[in-house]
């Protein structure tokens, strides 16, 4: 137990607090402590010590949370998703469980809170939640409840928070003013596979009403006291602990902008402890800073200097050469490849990738400086065509003149968007130009460290082997790519594991174990990839090799995904045979057949699903639905859950897949631009239904990310 | 021995994170347009290395003209040099000031319109009242509307309401050297959040020596001196 916290506290410490820590450094004396965001309780919501409250987090925040009393300890992760709805998700150890199979009890479980009212002059806020809704049901519980803030209330200082709700579940243990709803509530059963939602246990059996005040005395200091409705039921009968009391109290303190740690006397006799960690994507510890771009140079007045925009330029020989050279030239300062230019005497077009920029609006600015600063003034449409991965995704077409013009104009980038098209790009260029000729062949290759973790073995729940990677990639023509990345494991623990798969499906994912064990060096992939642009708005590709670490062969797919619409369609097949443990070059007995149909839809403000169906490595059919949040800066939050035909039974614990996903840029961090991110999925159980094959370079996301709708969300930042 | 050895390799691995090569990428470089003028960012906080110190035979020295831009939150400040010139007949003479490092400004008859490479930059600015009040020097009021771009690629409109006065002759001394200017101060209101933007400008022609302006409420206060016109 100790070694869980300690490695969750690790986790906290290491991963997040010193980008967060270190940006508050240099502005430490004149930075106060300012944030609108409540505290955590021990379940990690907004909320008292061990009750829930009311507020919302502020829109998009990640709240990381971990709590320990009386030998049990909570690790909790909740994200605003929306301004009401949030979720999270826990990971519990409870020790001296001594029971039901279990020393230590360990368990995971999702929470889900909707807030019905905003908070208002009068108006407390009331939000409706639903506690460890879909897991054993350790932590079943259902509430509404109400939080009102007073500020400077009678002669206190600072502000006051009061919080009363009603409680079902655990919440409505002791106390209890009867049962609305029914009384046939089901109980906590240990080793359940848990994962479905507990749908007859919601808000029945005994309910009871709780509460208690927060005491901001300032920006730091905060007192908290409440009254718990939670007897602590199961632990008491396994001896974890009994309580005496059913007040608690407590003291936080706001140690920095995003960190919260508090210390309480928890029923009468145990000591807690509460660290709280928030961040929010839209708030980056360090501002996002680009070089200044070269200024755009003027055309002279046409009717003055008329022989400035004579146009026979265009019939020199040596034109395309010339112009290509200089805009290469030019872009090259920006660290932008320019893949091709072709021409007339009054437009242009540039074909152009960048590695270094995340953000396409200031790869097509800079790309429109560049067009400006290089090329005749007769030409006035410059076609910006912007390339990923070889892949023409759109033409962003702007007026020269509106470059020269809008620059320094209120609302600049905005009015240049109203004056910008968008529309779907030419698989090749057309018309007289010249392409580059430096691009291809291109090697490229890159040595470091590389992490792999293993969370929530009961024996260990966080494990993590460490080691080199070497990854190289050769792109010998336009679309194509060779690469392929080799790993020398270090050091590490995941192989000491001891829970070998006990799945009665094909063990596609739940061998990770014999895997590991199986050797230190290992070819993590080996792939040959080819993708085009066989139509209008038409994207494909086709991948063989070692795809992954479990699986090689042959992959293809095809989508559909127009330049300014919201909807996207595609088709993905493979056929793929099981890699042997080792990891080199051999296979195992076992080959699969997978393909899916797969929907995507932009909602709009950053909400985009995604619906999979099809047929998974186990050979189960069925369909995967994803929901993801995703920030302009690169920040994407999202939850899936995977429903086959696979029986509850023959998948195991967990009932089904599901899982969260975590995206972070790096440039979030950092501050400068970057395309580099850190990403990981958490799943409570890794079994083998529902589980797809995990290749590299599906197509949506390398077309998405300079189409419309993000070109959009981040065109604020296109003069830059 | 051997956890030893590993660990070593674990550190050398993560010494060689970020190695790469083969890759088309160039270096990133500044222009060569400021290459006269000593970078001197300096931070309170951070212990920066002595650089030289603003003398007037470094103003003697300097070839170019040169604006001292300091950020009052943080206390950094530099010398930043023209890189580039716009003049229009009604929008006003608008020079972007750059330094080495990256940073830009864009100054509008001496307004603040926009920044760059600073980090919570000001995308652009409505300033026609505040540059009027500036060149004619005249009491009056205004709109002011700073456009802010945000850690999320948008943009964030603030408003703001002005009050203009001009409070007469001031005697500034930039580098030991005696300026005289007049001080015109623009009280600024947005609900209840104040601001005051400052510039003290030449008497005779339309140059603002020094001026106190607002870039937002990260960025805080951009302070500007001019050096060398």
């Amino acid at each position: 137990m100790q070694h869980h916290l300690r490695l969750s506290l690790l986790a906290i410490v290491f991963v997040f607090a010193p980008g967060l820590v270190a940006a508050q450094d240099g502005s430490r004396e004149t930075t106060p402590i300012v944030t609108s965001a409540p505290a955590l309780s021990f379940f990690g919501v907004p909320g008292l010590i061990d009750m829930p409250g009311a507020e919302a987090l502020p829109d998009g925040q990640v709240a990381i949370g971990v709590s320990t009393f009386a030998g049990q300890t909570r690790t909790n992760l909740t994200f605003q998703f929306s301004p009401r709805i949030s979720v999270t998700f826990r990971y519990v150890g409870i020790q001296d469980w001594n029971s039901d199979g279990f020393g230590t009890y360990r368990d995971r479980s999702f929470d889900f809170r909707y807030l019905l009212i905003r908070e208002g002059r009068v108006a407390p806020a009331v939000t409706i939640g639903l506690q460890d809704f879909a897991g054993t049901g350790i932590y079943a519980a259902e509430y509404i409840v109400a939080t009102k803030t007073f500020d400077r209330p009678f002669r206190f200082g600072g502000q006051i928070r009061v919080t009363a709700g009603l409680g079902w579940g655990r919440l409505g243990a002791v106390g209890a003013i009867g049962s609305p709803f029914g009384s046939g509530r089901p109980g906590f059963v240990p080793g359940d596979p848990g994962g479905e939602p507990a749908t007859d246990q919601w808000f029945r059996g005994p309910v009871a009403p709780f509460g208690g005040v927060e005491w901001l005395v300032n920006e730091r200091l905060g007192f908290k006291a409440e009254y718990s409705t939670d007897a602590y039921l199961p632990e008491a009968a396994r001896g974890v602990f009994s309580r005496s009391s059913r007040l608690n109290f407590g003291l936080e303190y706001q140690l920095y902008q995003s960190v919260r740690i508090g210390a309480y006397w928890l029923y009468g006799s145990q000591f807690g402890v509460n660290v709280q960690l928030q961040v929010n994507p839209k708030s980056p510890p360090t501002p996002y800073r680009l070089a200044g771009p070269r200024p755009i140079i003027v055309r002279p007045d046409r009717l003055a200097n008329p022989d400035a925009y004579d146009r026979g330029w265009v019939a020199a020989q040596n034109a395309p050469i010339v112009i290509r050279d200089a805009l290469d030239s030019e872009l090259g300062q920006d660290s932008i490849v320019l893949h091709g230019v072709s021409f007339s005497a009054t437009r242009a077009e540039a074909r152009v990738s960048g590695d270094r920029f995340d953000n396409y609006a200031i790869l097509a600015g800079r790309t429109g400086r560049a067009m400006a600063r290089i090329l005749p003034p007769s030409v006035d449409v410059f076609d910006i065509i912007l390339v990923n991965n070889g892949l023409a995704v759109s033409k962003v077409t702007v007026s020269r003149r509106d470059l020269e013009t809008l620059e320094f104009q209120p609302n600049a980038s905005r009015l240049l968007l109203s004056r910008t098209v968008v529309t779907d790009a030419d698989a090749k260029p057309t018309g007289r130009g010249a392409q580059s000729d430096s691009i291809y062949p291109s090697f490229r290759w890159a040595v470091g460290p590389y992490i792999r973790p293993s969370f929530f073995d009961p024996d260990e729940p966080v494990r993590a082997d460490l080691g080199v990677s070497a990854v190289a990639s050769y792109r010998f023509a336009p679309g194509w790519l060779l690469v392929g990345e080799l790993r020398h494991r270090l050091v590490g623990n995941i192989e000491n594991g001891s829970r070998l798969s006990d799945s009665v499906l094909p063990r596609v994912r739940t061998d990770a174990l014999l895997y590991v064990r199986a050797a230190d060096t290992t070819i993590e992939r080996l792939v040959l990839t080819r993708q085009w642009k066989p139509g209008r708005n038409t994207y494909a590709r086709i991948s063989v090799g070692y795809l992954e670490q479990m699986f090689g062969g042959v992959s293809a797919e095809l989508l559909w995904k127009p330049a300014t619409g919201r909807l996207a369609l595609g088709v993905e097949a493979n056929y793929v045979k099981q890699r042997d443990f080792d990891q080199r070059f051999g296979f195992r007995d076992y080959e699969v057949a997978t393909a899916h149909l797969s929907a995507y839809y932009d909602f709009g403000n950053g909400y985009l699903g995604q619906i999979d169906v099809g047929r998974y490595l186990a050979g189960d059919v069925g369909v995967t639905v994803s929901l993801e949040r995703r920030f302009a800066n690169g920040w994407r939050v999202g939850g899936f859950f995977t429903l086959t035909d696979v029986s509850s039974e023959e998948f195991g614990e967990g009932s089904f897949d599901k899982g969260i996903s975590i995206t972070i840029p790096l440039s979030w961090f950092s501050g400068r631009p970057t395309r580099r991110s850190l990403s990981t999925t958490i799943r409570p159980v890794r079994r083998d239904g529902g589980a797809r094959l995990n290749v590299s370079g599906r197509l949506y996301e390398q077309i998405r990310s300079g189409q419309l709708t993000e070109l959009s969300n981040d065109w604020g930042r296109v003069w830059q | 021995m051997i956890q030893m050895m590993r660990a070593a390799l674990v550190i050398g691995a993560i010494g060689l994170a970020g190695c790469a090569g083969g890759g088309d990428d160039p270096s990133f470089s500044r222009s060569a347009d400021t290459s006269g003028i000593v970078d001197r960012w300096r931070t309170p906080t951070a212990k920066a290395p002595e650089l030289p110190a603003t003398t007037p035979q470094f103003i003697a020295d300097l070839t170019t003209s040169a604006l001292e831009v300091t950020l009052e939150k943080t206390g950094r400040s530099a010398v930043f040099s023209p890189f580039s010139d716009r003049s229009g007949p009604d929008r006003g003479a608008l020079r972007v000031w750059g330094n080495a490092d990256g940073p830009q400004i864009v100054l509008r008859d001496g307004v603040l319109i926009a920044t760059r490479g600073l980090g919570d930059d000001i995308g652009s600015t409505q300033s026609q009242d505040m540059q009027k009040f500036v060149t004619s020097r005249k009491a009056g009021s205004g709109s002011h509307e700073v456009y802010l771009i945000t850690p999320e690629n948008g943009t964030e409109r603030i408003d703001l309401t002005c009050d203009m006065k001009n409070a007469g002759s001031q005697t500034l001394a930039i580098v030991q050297r005696a300026v005289e200017t007049i001080y015109l101060r623009a009280d600024c209101r947005r609900g209840d959040f104040g601001i005051g933007y400052e510039f003290w400008v030449d008497p005779v022609k339309k140059t603002v020596w020094q001026s106190r302006q607002w870039a937002g409420s990260s960025l805080g206060f951009v302070r500007t001196r001019l050096l060398k016109d």
